[in-house]
């Protein structure tokens, strides 16, 4: 067996895709048209209305709400998943749920726009472990496309995804809450705007995620998007957590004998509190001002505090990383911290190999037996990662960037100092 | 584009379609993500066919392209692997007996990996590439792909060797 077939095994299979290659010739034959106005300056004025319009849109309020509308009646699946029954019951269930939801939704692909149509994809819609589908749909003048996996086996799926504290950069507009549905599903609502200038080829994209996990499991992700000069999305929250709530929008039973595999093996302790992260942080800050005490967030009028952004669903009780642009002294460079709570061994043995052009290293002994190594690298602009492994078998790397050579904002010291300070470290469990 | 370019794009988006997804599927672990980047991927595709086509490799090119959209996409610059001559280089790949691999055991070990690594894994063991079409892909050197490429190996054999892993269990 090859590494290929390995790795296609391990896949399985795909749900159905929801690239639109249509959709992607269409923007990209905007985007030339757009670029040639662009030469005469009408473009500018295009991309400031678009950007305007954005930002004057008042900005949709995450869900709290629970969903008035909850099917009381659990019905009986009779179909086995994986088959093509299943997949039209499925379907159906689908329909159903989304026009009891949006009594006005039209189907603008369908030859006719009242005539549901779900898209067709390469890969089967349904398999014994999720389900799939896309669609486009509209209410009124807007239109969008949505997509919805339904996951038999989803807590771990669910557990990896976490509400960012703060809006990422590309991002004009985020909001994410979580809470908790009809019969006790949690649900997580995502709602996401890409900034044109960054997002090139999202064009001011609009987002709508529902993520819902019901107590049997099963995690329904549900997901409408759309484009300026598309309307509003046709989908609130509301609507999109009743449909995805509908206990008929479930998976059959299994054929007799079959068994699942989790998408996603769990973590262990994969569960870090808010609260956890904002207290590393701290240590972070602190051990940062004490090697440069006029340390600020560099390239913005930002407190460090606010500059500093965390990886979200990546950050556990065994895993911290974080990061900023920071300025001392007038230079500046992207400083991050990352720990382990057990050294992966991805550093190797933390020795040196020899010393090039653009290459440097050095290696040591801690105070407290830490064993650490620092390495510079100057390719381009500088980087300097300082390496550190402590005696309790945990992994500290503070890593140090600079935009020309040598003009670090930190010395090594002051790095190699703050990766052994001892309060820079994951807490207990 | 003229429309012969485009049903010419046309025709070999639809028939990669499936397996830049598969592919982005591997660097990513998420479908939703996996589609994104597809989309984006094939975007580019899209403003540079003219010249893409003419490439002598497209397929290697466009694996390029949604490597290099993802490396982005992540924009942790310290989860990028930068160029280092610390270790040396190894030819042993004593990887353990691939059937013996716990299949979704062998994905989480995958997505543990860092990411400029495990784009050089997934290239030359997924997409089959060359050490020198990995190396113009992820624009570095073949010497760098072949040390990325043992110690990606290396890290996946030392994840494996840890009594317990967050991948579960290995029995």
């Amino acid at each position: 067996m090859t590494y290929r077939e390995i790795f296609d095994e391990a896949i399985g299979d795909a749900p159905v895709s929801t690239v639109d290659v249509d959709r992607v010739i269409s923007r990209q034959r905007k985007a030339g048209r757009l670029r040639a106005w662009g030469a005469s300056g009408v473009g500018a004025a295009a991309v400031l209305a678009v950007t305007l319009t954005m930002t004057l849109l008042p900005e949709p309020t995450p869900s709290n709400i629970v969903p008035a509308v909850s099917p009381a009646v659990v019905p009986t699946i009779t179909t086995t998943a994986g088959t093509p029954e299943d997949a039209k019951r499925l379907e159906d269930a689908l329909v159903a749920a989304l026009v009891r939801e949006v009594p006005n939704l039209t189907w603008p692909e369908s030859a006719s726009p009242n005539i549901p149509k779900l898209e067709e994809g390469a890969s089967p819609q349904t398999t014994l472990e999720n389900y799939s589908m896309w669609a486009t749909v509209g209410v009124g003048g807007s239109t969008a496309k949505t997509s919805m996996v339904v996951w038999r086996i989803g807590e771990e799926i669910f557990a990896r995804g976490r509400c960012e504290d703060k809006r990422p950069s590309d991002l004009l507009h985020y909001a994410c809450a979580e809470s908790t549905g009809p019969d006790g599903a949690q649900v997580r609502t995502i709602e996401r705007t890409f900034i044109d200038a960054k997002a090139k080829d999202r064009k001011g994209e609009h987002q709508l995620n529902i993520e819902l996990l019901r107590r049997n499991g099963t995690l329904v992700t549900m997901r409408v998007y759309n484009e300026p000069g598309q309307g509003e999305l046709p989908l609130t929250a509301e609507q999109m957590t009743a449909v995805a709530s509908d206990p008929a929008v479930a998976l059959g039973p299994l054929p007799p004998g079959a068994t699942v595999r989790p998408p996603l093996e769990r973590r262990p302790d994969e569960s870090s509190a808010p609260g956890v992260q904002k207290q590393i942080d701290k240590a972070v800050f602190a051990a940062l001002r004490a090697q440069a005490p006029g340390v600020k967030a560099g390239g913005a009028e930002a407190a460090l505090e606010d500059a500093w952004t965390g990886s979200g669903g990546d950050n556990s009780i065994d895993e911290y990383w974080g990061q900023a642009f920071v300025a001392v002294n007038g230079r500046s460079g992207l400083f991050s911290v990352q720990i382990w709570r057990k050294d992966s061994g991805l550093g190797g043995d933390l020795t040196c190999g020899p010393p090039s052009k653009t290459y440097s290293c050095t290696t040591g002994e801690g105070p407290n037996g830490e064993r650490w190594r620092i390495t510079t690298n100057r390719t381009g602009g500088s980087e300097r990662n300082v390496q550190v492994r402590r005696k309790d078998g945990s992994a500290v790397w503070v890593s140090h960037s600079s935009g020309s050579e040598d003009a670090f904002a930190l010395t090594a010291e002051q790095q190699k100092a703050i990766a052994l300070d001892p309060a820079v470290a994951l807490p207990g469990k | 584009m003229r429309p012969a370019d485009e049903d010419e794009y046309r025709q070999f988006v639809t028939v990669r379609l499936e397996p830049l997804r598969r592919m982005a599927y591997l660097l990513c672990r998420d479908w939703h993500t996996a589609d994104d980047l597809v989309s984006i991927t094939i975007g580019k595709l899209y403003r540079h066919w003219r010249r893409v086509r003419a490439a002598e490799n497209v397929d290697a090119y466009v694996r390029g392209i949604l490597t290099n959209v993802w490396l982005d996409e992540r924009r942790r610059p310290w989860r990028r692997e930068k160029v280092t001559d610390d270790l040396p280089e190894r030819v042993d790949l004593n990887f353990p007996d691939p059937s013996m691999l716990d299949r979704a055991v062998l994905l989480e070990l995958l997505g543990q990996l860092p990411a400029r690594r495990r784009a050089v894994i997934v290239l030359r063991f997924y997409c089959d590439l060359s050490v020198e079409e990995t190396a113009q892909v992820l624009g570095t050197t073949t010497g760098t792909v072949k040390s990325q490429t043992a110690r990606g190996l290396e890290a996946l054999r030392l994840l494996l060797a840890r009594p317990t892993t967050t991948g579960g269990d290995l029995s």
